[in-house]
């Protein structure tokens, strides 16, 4: 209930953007709040909504003892926090594994997994250790902190936030900004044209050749490419959603993508994807556990026995496989969302140690790595390279995706229309979409790539130009965008 | 004047998208059953209401069942009727007063199926005369659909281009003013003042049903859509009848586990409520003759003649009650 797309998120939204700009300045967080614990009301069911408090008051505690320099605060409180996750996440998981290495005979129980719990357990965690690192202050008003955490438009796929960013615009008086406003609306359509014309469209194809029991398995290479554009369209859509809505509210969350399909390396690509999952576990993962002390004993270990320059890169490769792995895992309670990590982890690693080489050998090549070409080569090889990612994170085991990879270098010919032979033309008028859908999003990747601003442009044309704009691009989404077969938002489950 | 310059260019969107959508309604949607349906039991009262999905739509003569039974009748059965959709149908026609009886026909798939994709709802709440029915409908269905399909209904008929030039002249004659039901007589099937799509005997489609599995746990939404509609009923004291219309023997043979669980299923739910249920699909009936060139496809959707017999059959059980 009350997804993105739906009539009741669309008059819910407009009731609280409503009652935003009528109450006085200082009023306006508390009806933020008051419409974030709703929502979550709403969309999640009423019994749910206790893990949500449970971890927005254990971390303001938590945090509120960790200023205090109380040193228990902050491993008892991320024990409760991320205990909570882990027990309700994946301990069918780990009775399952058990069962199968030792022979146990443990049941499994049903387990209801709250909305967005991956996503406000990881940023209440972060707000816990930025207080412990002084990095801002504890919030001493309960209900404040609660907005944080529970903020609606974020709270079911994020960005994760940091509180030192949104405590600096959440609270404050907001008066309604017509510039804003427009601002936001584009980008809120931006993401359903995303959603609805490519994504949507996409998980057909994605959805029928991944299917465990599919006789189209072998079709492999078009589902990971089909499954790169439902799952950007998708993901990206519904942040821009997201954005788009706290723009208007005059609430600025960070951005989460930034035109991942040019990055040059898997390193890259994830300072463009899911930026704030990245930037979370760079920050409260990486850079502690490169820091820590037994890492700087390992990497003497490694300087000894393994030489200068492999010494100095192994720590930072273990850190790295280390991230990923725990990457894999917030994915889901399955192996091969755990592999989907390390191999992620494992590229950017042996990447790290072979910088030198790379180097060595670009310059007997005589590669200029300055070039267009060069860039290009980089681009194509991520692309190539993230698409490989996608077969353990779109199957359902790790067999599968074994199975699919195998059956992929040796994929019949085929037309797009197997997903449903009975209606040729409308496949194809699905396909095409997804493929227009994929070049204006291309175009405009491009043009903010450039860090040209499309809707300043958008802006700054006449109103009777806009006014045409907007009505095209409304009856586009009617005309054009799939709507049978909607699903909700992928990201929308963690 | 500030505030005016600022709120013209949203006033102008709205007109515009108002006039566009209002033209686009018109011209791809097309005349549909229920226009004429709901205008029916909105403004004439019957003794007998026979609501349900296709099949009914198909097997159920109301004119067989008055004959029979001496009671009025009429049929109000479309096709993807969902059980949310015969509880606002049911809520509307009781607006203006209470029918008799009510003739309620179970088709299992419409409980299996938990896809109901905001489909007769449209229809429905576009046909309803301006009540407060009208809008607790709007927002039981309408809040958790797509906004497109909510804001632009044309939305399920975009493909249907070439129904335009039909669209606009049916819209435009003396059927579409009066409710009428010349503009469904395609040679093939036509419907009657009653309400009864009749299948002329030389259609068939071959295509095997679509029976999803069985599984009532996975379709709670649906099953407590029956369940409402069986309390309103009781509430409003309209005496139930369930009825599951007659299937080809060959579907029966083909899905025998699936029309028993249908059955236990329905069998309990009637039970509950202390209601009829009369199932003419799980085992079938001596009296009728179950043989395929009966049926206009394997689902179940009856020939004419053969939807008379079933009828008359379906009276004389009704009469005993």
């Amino acid at each position: 209930m009350l997804s993105f797309v739906s009539l009741g998120f669309i008059l819910f939204f407009l009731l609280c953007f409503a009652g935003y700009y009528l109450l006085p300045g200082k009023m306006q967080w508390i009806w933020l709040l008051a419409f974030s614990w709703l929502y979550y009301l709403l969309a999640a069911g009423p019994g749910l909504i206790i893990f949500l408090i449970y971890s927005t008051a254990v971390t303001w505690c938590g945090g509120l003892f960790a200023e205090r320099g109380f040193k228990a605060a902050v491993p008892v409180t991320l024990l409760l926090d991320f205990g909570m996750l882990a027990a309700l996440k994946y301990t069918n998981f780990l009775v399952l594994n058990l069962n199968t290495i030792f022979g146990t005979h443990l049941s499994i129980r049903t387990l209801f997994l709250p909305l967005g719990i991956s996503f406000y357990t990881f940023q209440t965690a972060g707000y816990l250790l930025d207080v412990t690192w002084k990095r801002c202050k504890a919030e001493r008003n309960f209900f404040r902190y609660a907005l944080f955490v529970s903020f609606f438009p974020q709270i079911m796929q994020g960005p994760i936030g940091r509180y030192d960013r949104l405590s600096s615009s959440l609270y404050t008086a907001h008066s309604f900004d017509v510039n804003r406003f427009q601002r936001g609306l584009i980008r809120i359509l931006w993401g359903f044209f995303k959603k609805m014309l490519i994504a949507d469209y996409a998980a057909q194809y994605v959805n029928t050749i991944f299917d465990p029991a599919s006789a189209f398995y072998a079709y492999g290479i078009f589902g990971v490419l089909m499954y790169s554009a439902e799952l950007y369209a998708d993901f990206s859509g519904g942040i821009d959603i997201v954005l788009g809505a706290a723009e208007i509210l005059g609430i600025t969350l960070d951005e989460n993508f930034r035109q991942p399909f040019f990055a040059t390396s898997i390193t890259d690509f994830w300072h463009r994807w899911h930026i704030t999952l990245g930037t979370w576990m760079k920050d409260y993962l990486f850079i502690p556990l490169t820091l820590s002390t037994w890492m700087g004993r390992f990497g003497k270990w490694c300087r000894k026995h393994l030489g200068k320059t492999t010494g100095r890169a192994m720590p930072v490769c273990v850190a790295n496989i280390i991230v990923f792995l725990v990457v894999g895992i917030w994915h889901g309670p399955a192996w091969h969302f755990i592999v989907y990590g390390l191999y992620n982890g494992l590229i950017i690693a042996v990447s790290g140690l072979l910088a030198k080489p790379y180097r060595t050998w670009k310059k007997a090549l005589h590669i200029n790595d300055k070039s267009n070409a060069f860039h290009l080569f980089q681009i194509i090889r991520t692309f190539i390279l993230v698409n490989i990612s996608w077969y353990f994170d779109c199957s359902e085991t790790l067999g599968q995706a074994f199975r699919m990879m195998r059956a992929s270098l040796h994929a019949p010919f085929f037309s797009v229309t197997f997903v449903n032979p009975e209606a040729p033309g409308q496949c194809l008028l699905h396909f095409a979409t997804i493929l227009s859908g994929c070049a204006v999003v291309f175009l405009i990747s491009i043009l903010r790539e450039r860090n040209i601003d499309v809707r300043g442009r958008i802006l700054s044309l006449p109103v009777s130009s806009r006014v045409v704009l907007l009505l095209m691009f409304v009856f586009i989404l009617g005309m054009l965008g799939c709507y049978n077969d909607f699903g909700g938002f992928i990201y929308a489950n963690f | 004047m500030r505030i005016f310059k600022r709120l013209c260019p949203a006033a102008v969107f709205l007109i515009l998208f108002v006039l566009i959508n209002f033209l686009l309604n018109d011209a791809l949607i097309p005349y549909q059953y229920p226009r004429v349906k709901i205008h029916t039991i909105e403004t004439q009262t019957f003794d007998d209401l026979v609501v349900g999905t296709s099949h009914s739509f198909s097997a159920i003569n109301p004119e067989i069942l008055s004959s029979s039974t001496g009671r009025s009748c009429y049929n109000a059965s479309v096709g993807s009727q969902f059980p949310r959709d015969t509880l606002y149908l049911l809520m509307d026609a009781c607006r203006s007063h209470r029918p008799g009886r009510i003739i309620l026909e179970y088709d299992p798939a419409y409980l299996v199926d938990a896809d109901r994709a905001f489909v007769n709802e449209r229809y429905f709440v576009q046909c309803m005369a301006p009540s407060f029915v009208k809008l607790k409908y709007f927002t039981d269905c309408a809040l958790d659909s797509d906004f497109r399909v909510a804001l632009m209904p044309w939305i399920g008929h975009r493909g249907e281009l070439n129904g335009i030039r039909r669209n606009l002249q049916i819209k435009k004659s003396d059927a579409w003013k009066k409710y009428g039901i010349e503009p469904f007589d395609d040679g093939r099937q036509r419907m009657t003042q009653q309400g009864q799509m009749r299948i002329a005997s030389s259609e068939f489609n071959p295509a095997p049903p679509d029976l999803n599995q069985f599984s009532p746990d996975e379709i709670q939404d649906n099953l407590d859509d029956l369940n409402r509609v069986l309390r309103f009923c009781n509430r409003e004291g309209i005496p139930v009848v369930i009825v599951t219309t007659p299937i080809p023997a060959e579907t029966r043979d083909a899905h025998t586990d699936y029309y028993e669980a249908a059955h236990k299923l329905m069998e309990d739910i009637a039970a509950s409520h202390d209601i009829t249920f009369l199932d003419y699909a799980w085992k079938g009936d001596s009296r009728l003759d179950d043989a395929t060139e009966n049926y206009s496809d394997l689902e179940g959707h009856m020939h004419e003649e053969a939807a008379d017999r079933f009828s008359a059959v379906l009276a004389a059980d009704l009469n005993t009650l």
